[in-house]
């Protein structure tokens, strides 16, 4: 293709940087400095897309992030969904492809859907897809609908980054405001941001001939930018869009970088003190039938391709407008060889100035009817508004202009306020919290030399009240046309049939509005659910406001009264990539490791996630082996000679101070305040509401002196609970904790020959029966190491928990593993911890913890103390306890068939019948010890159902079982206490 | 191009976490520390280690690991006031250093706090990649320190952030 539309000479483009590009699978020929957008104008194509919902064949219609027509994908290393074509920078080798068509914009099967049009109108899919159900169409609706495929893997050059940043100010949008409010306030020293969606700053400057200071303004806007460069305290980011503003001045920032850069999208979260807002203003578009036709063209978009990319987009054009800013354009596409064969203009009379430039003849109170042509314009037919002689003009470039939207959206999400400005027929920032500021276009401020005054007037007010005084200022002339406009929100024709569109994006006619309007849904917000206007990633630039006016045209009420809707972030479509930034593949969660992970992992253990983030071995398979033959060779181990487990991860806390032994009577159901020094006793700790919390095993090592330990999910959650039971419950109460789950890991040796195997790497701890019972701790040296040694036991076994400091614990580790051979020692996962524990019916957090079980449901009644005044849950558990009915208690459960096991969470309903559960299984693993399946189960009433029968409901299956008391190994716990 | 930093596992340090009134905690072990810092989230320094204090009754002593034994036989003497708590934690965190001309870009990637308006001795508990970590600003760069299981995380996450 050639560039037939490029012009010979001006604009900013690189004629010496030739770029070849691919689009559609056609090889095309750009410049740098283009856009994809710029670029398929300069090589004469008009049809580029197909719409959203009808299929209809459309073009480019603007010339940045506003545009409502054309959609890409890009394909290859630099894949991304759906990029407006106007915003997508050019560079060596693009491939890109139009979306929402097959195969081809040109010929699109799913087109023949405008035909069918009038039946599909606006919400239809909700009244249409109701029987037999939705699920049977949303495949094929799916397929025919939505915009490009989200790429499927990670990009192939390149990278993402999320990063965070501090400032005094940020200033959004680095036009004539946004630069002169970044002086000022860079030149008092403040630390500065400066962020702007273009890949050049000057905003509307860029494709507009004005001066200031009597020189062309682009070159203040050079000074400006290299004195900006110059200050180390200023960031200023090109590419860089500010695409929301949260609470606490949190703004998120979109910045694209070059091919050249590793770092594909960064993602700026950034707080700043102060925010001002220049993101300018966007023009809308008019509303008439077939307005969405190829060569169909938004003004200032027809200004920025002549001037900022010389390229002529028509040969042939007229012009729509209902306000002044059209005759400059007028003027400016004479100059680049384009022909204006008529200005139509709403307005009732047209301004001598305007005249005076439009340099074709002005059809004053006239407007548009239709536009012919299919797949490019070939015709406007043009009427006086209220009807009369219909005129018709051959043009190949139809050019409108409806008015300036200011570019409001952060403002909005910063919850300032909007009113409806009838001098410039635009919804303009009036009441806004005390974080933002509007300048410029944004604030309505059309004129240059008003814009430049309010961006300084911005900058000193936010350094208002800093220690910075030295506020230079900036002062900038100009002088332009006064700006005129009369509403017009859409065509008298518009009204009745056809395709009117005020909002391009989402194929939303006049005619929806009209009908969300007739079926009741007529507030602003629900029009724009029932018809999506506003909704597609194009945020309704063009034609929110047309949206508006057409339901107060068609309810009679003030704009003010139909009000506006509300904006969200995202402002402009940002890639998943960029907001997740570094945090992909390995790091996508967190995680834990413990000293030996490394050494599991060598092993051949099985890892995964064992609650809190921490990667804990769940078994350690042999060559051949599954895993029940792998945790039943473990179990095996324990029951009758010796294994080890890293028992590592269970949180483990120092409580300290004088009220330390009140406290964990506080928070645990039982007594601690009376424990000897040396020994420990397992409690039960509940929330408010008489839940239980967590349980574990609390030892006293000082008069005023205790370390607990908790489960390993608990931890985070039990360390927060303590916290704020003292800071808010109990705040007198001189207590102080220090997590020390990661100061002590812990190697548990359990097994009947878990002694022998202690004495066989040494101890100076008397570890004999008598000397060191069960429950207690003692400090002393094991394998020449420091340790803390306890015995309690998770297993049911004798057991020695052995902790060291975490420098010290891969040496244990293989000291234990190396003296345990001749035991026939094996390293214990997760997988059997779970099956040995389920054998003795312990409990265990998230399985029989389910956060609605209390003490009494799991047979624990005796761990409630009764001597204590108060702990924290006792009235609640005891309300509860007051109330009639059964609830669900601890069983065990032996199927029928002892080789069945059963899935745990399996429902228990009565007689295995379709209704309400009675209960659910807990756990259920194979019991090496009863050479049988054994369950757990939490069962309505289930302690005076001994002996009966449970039926466990599964899929095409209903298993008997026998309701047995809840423990099916050693139930006097002579092994544990040996 | 990756960022200029230089990323380093520091060897085991000596930490121990004291909390209680700062009144007692001087009267008793005045001598053995250096001065207590005057604004918070700051750290002193003396020949016998460093003294950050970041929590309103809590303070972190950072000696080196040969001196461990030596603080932690004068640091429980049999007198220790009952509302005073100083507990060993020098396993319980991993350090790391970052140095280079890329650091600050490395440590915006790593965490939101304000990190450029540190002190030169700041020293303040923030979140680094979603993670608790103390964070002090040094002559050549930070340093991060953070719970020991999340060491290998961190490290991951690090290596990520500079872009190798």
């Amino acid at each position: 293709m050639t560039n037939a539309g490029r012009l010979a000479e001006g604009g900013r483009v690189d004629r010496s940087g030739k770029i070849q590009f691919t689009f559609n699978g056609k090889s095309y020929q750009g410049l740098k400095g283009d856009t994809l957008a710029s670029a398929l104008l300069a090589n004469g194509e008009r049809l580029t897309a197909r719409s959203f919902k009808y299929h209809r064949p459309r073009g480019i219609m603007a010339a940045g992030i506003e545009e409502p027509g054309t959609y890409v994908e890009l394909l290859g290393s630099r894949a991304c969904a759906n990029m407006p074509a106007t915003i997508v920078e050019l560079q060596p080798g693009l491939r890109a492809k139009s979306v929402n068509c097959w195969p081809s914009p040109g010929t699109d099967f799913a087109a023949l859907l405008q035909f069918f049009a009038p039946v599909l109108p606006a919400a239809f899919y909700y009244k249409t897809f109701i029987w037999p159900g939705w699920r049977l169409y949303e495949p094929a609706i799916r397929r025919v609908a939505g915009l490009a495929n989200a790429p499927s893997g990670s990009p192939g050059e390149g990278s993402f980054e999320a990063r965070n940043w501090n400032c005094d100010v940020l200033v959004a949008g680095a036009g004539p405001s946004g630069l002169a409010a970044a002086l000022v306030a860079g030149r008092a020293g403040a630390r500065v941001l400066l962020a702007d969606q273009d890949t050049e700053a000057g905003g509307h400057l860029l494709w507009h001939d004005r001066e200031i200071n009597g020189r062309p303004a682009m070159e203040w806007v050079g000074k400006a930018v290299s004195e900006l460069a110059d200050m180390p305290n200023v960031i200023h980011l090109q590419n860089a869009l500010v695409w929301a503003i949260r609470e606490h001045n949190l703004l998120l920032v979109r910045e694209q970088l070059s091919d050249e850069s590793r770092i594909r999208e960064r993602n700026w979260r950034v707080r700043a003190g102060r925010v001002i807002l220049a993101t300018g203003a966007t023009e809308r578009t008019l509303v008439f039938q077939n307005n969405d036709r190829p060569g169909i063209m938004l003004a200032s978009a027809v200004q920025a391709y002549i001037h900022r990319y010389a390229v002529r987009p028509g040969k042939r054009a007229v012009l729509f407008s209902n306000n002044g800013s059209i005759y400059a354009v007028a003027a400016a596409m004479r100059a680049a060889g384009i022909e204006v064969a008529a200005i139509i203009d709403a307005r009732a009379t047209v301004p001598g100035f305007d005249r005076e430039m439009a340099g074709a003849e002005v059809l004053a109170q006239h407007e548009v009817i239709t536009v012919r042509g299919s797949r490019k314009v070939r015709e406007v037919l043009a009427e006086p508004i209220g009807g009369g002689k219909v005129r018709r003009f051959a043009c190949d470039l139809v050019v409108v202009s409806g008015g300036w939207n200011p570019s409001v959206q952060l403002w909005s999400q910063s919850r300032g306020k909007l009113r409806y400005c009838e001098e410039l027929a635009a919804f303009l920032p009036y009441k806004g919290t005390d974080r933002a500021i509007s300048v410029g276009g944004a604030a309505g401020k059309f004129r240059l030399g008003q814009a430049l005054e309010s961006g300084e007037r911005a900058g000193k007010r936010v350094l208002k009240g800093s220690d910075r005084i030295e506020t230079p200022s900036v002062r900038e002339t100009s002088q332009e046309p006064h700006y005129d406009i009369t509403p017009f929100w859409h065509s008298r024709a518009a009204a009745k049939n056809g395709f009117a569109f005020v909002d391009i994006m989402n194929d939303v006619t006049v005619g929806d509005v009209h009908l969300a309007i007739r079926e009741g849904y007529d507030n602003i917000e629900h029009v724009k659910r029932f018809t999506t206007a506003g909704m597609g990633p194009d945020q309704g630039r063009t034609g929110n406001v047309n949206v508006i006016g057409a339901v107060s045209l068609k309810k009679n009420l003030s704009m003010d009264e139909v009000g506006v809707t509300t904006y969200r972030p995202a402002t402009a479509p940002v890639s998943f990539g960029a907001i997740a930034g570094t945090r992909e593949g390995s790091v996508v969660l967190p995680y834990r490791h413990t000293p030996i992970t490394q050494w599991n992992i060598d092993r051949g253990a099985v890892m995964y996630e064992a609650g809190a983030r921490w990667r804990r071995p769940g078994y350690f398979p042999k060559a051949g082996e599954s895993l029940q033959e792998a945790v039943n060779r473990e179990a095996k181990a324990v029951r009758d000679g010796v294994g080890v487990y890293d028992a590592s991860p269970l949180g483990t806390f120092e409580i300290k101070g004088p009220d330390a032994g009140k406290f964990l009577d506080y928070i645990y159901t039982n007594d601690f305040s009376d424990l000897p020094v040396g020994m420990g006793k397992y409690g039960l700790m509940l929330t408010d509401d008489g839940l239980i919390l967590d349980d574990g095993v609390s030892f006293r090592l000082g008069r005023n002196r205790f370390q607990m330990s908790t489960s390993t999910g608990g931890a985070d959650t039990v360390y927060r609970h303590m916290e704020k039971t003292l800071a808010v419950d109990r705040p007198n109460w001189s207590v102080m904790i220090t997590d020390l789950t990661c100061q002590w890991m812990n190697a548990t040796i359990c097994g009947p020959h878990a002694r022998e195997l202690l004495h066989a790497i040494e101890t100076d701890i008397d570890i004999s029966r008598e000397a060191f019972p069960f429950m207690a701790i003692r400090d002393g040296r094991v394998a020449g190491m420091r340790a803390r040694v306890a015995r309690v036991s998770f297993t049911g076994e004798l057991s020695f928990e052995v902790n060291v400091r975490a420098r010290d614990m891969l040496s244990l580790w293989e000291t234990i593993m190396a003296a345990g051979a001749s035991f026939g020692i094996e390293p214990v996962g997760s997988e059997t911890s779970h099956a040995l524990r389920v054998e003795k019916g312990f409990l265990s957090l998230a399985h029989e913890v389910d956060g609605t079980t209390d003490p009494f449901d799991l047979g624990m009644g005796w761990i409630m103390s009764r001597k204590k005044a108060d702990f924290l849950g006792k009235r609640s558990v005891m309300i509860r306890r007051g109330a009639k009915g059964p609830r669900r208690e601890l069983v065990g459960l032996l199927t029928r068939d002892g080789k069945r096991l059963v899935e745990e969470g399996a429902p228990i309903t009565r007689m295995g019948r379709k209704e309400c559960t009675e209960g659910l299984v807990t756990a259920s693993v194979w019991s090496v010890a009863n050479s049988r399946s054994v369950a757990l189960a939490l069962l309505k009433g289930g302690r005076s159902r001994m002996g009966e029968s449970a039926y466990i409901r599964l899929p095409g299956e209903i298993i008997e079982a026998e309701i047995v008391a809840p423990c099916f190994y050693d139930p006097k716990g002579l092994r544990l206490r040996g | 191009m990756s960022y200029a930093t230089r990323i380093q596992r520091l060897d085991q340090q000596a930490l121990f976490d004291i909390r209680g009134p700062k009144e007692k905690i001087v009267r008793q072990f005045g001598s053995l520390l250096p001065a207590f810092p005057k604004i918070p989230n700051t750290r002193t320094k003396s020949a016998t280690g460093e003294l950050c204090w970041v929590g309103r009754s809590l303070w972190l002593l950072l000696v080196p690991v040969c001196d461990e034994r030596k603080f932690e036989a004068a640091f429980y003497p049999k007198g220790l006031p009952a509302d005073v708590s100083i507990a060993l934690v020098s396993d319980a965190f991993v350090f790391f250093e970052l140095s280079g001309s890329g650091v600050m870009q490395v440590m915006s990637i790593a965490t939101c706090l304000d990190f450029e308006s540190m002190p030169p001795n700041g020293t303040s508990f923030a979140q680094a990649f979603g993670l608790k970590t103390l964070i002090l600003k040094r002559k050549t760069g930070y340093e991060l320190v953070v719970d020991r299981s999340y060491g290998t995380m961190m490290e991951d996450c690090l290596r990520r952030a500079v872009g190798k």
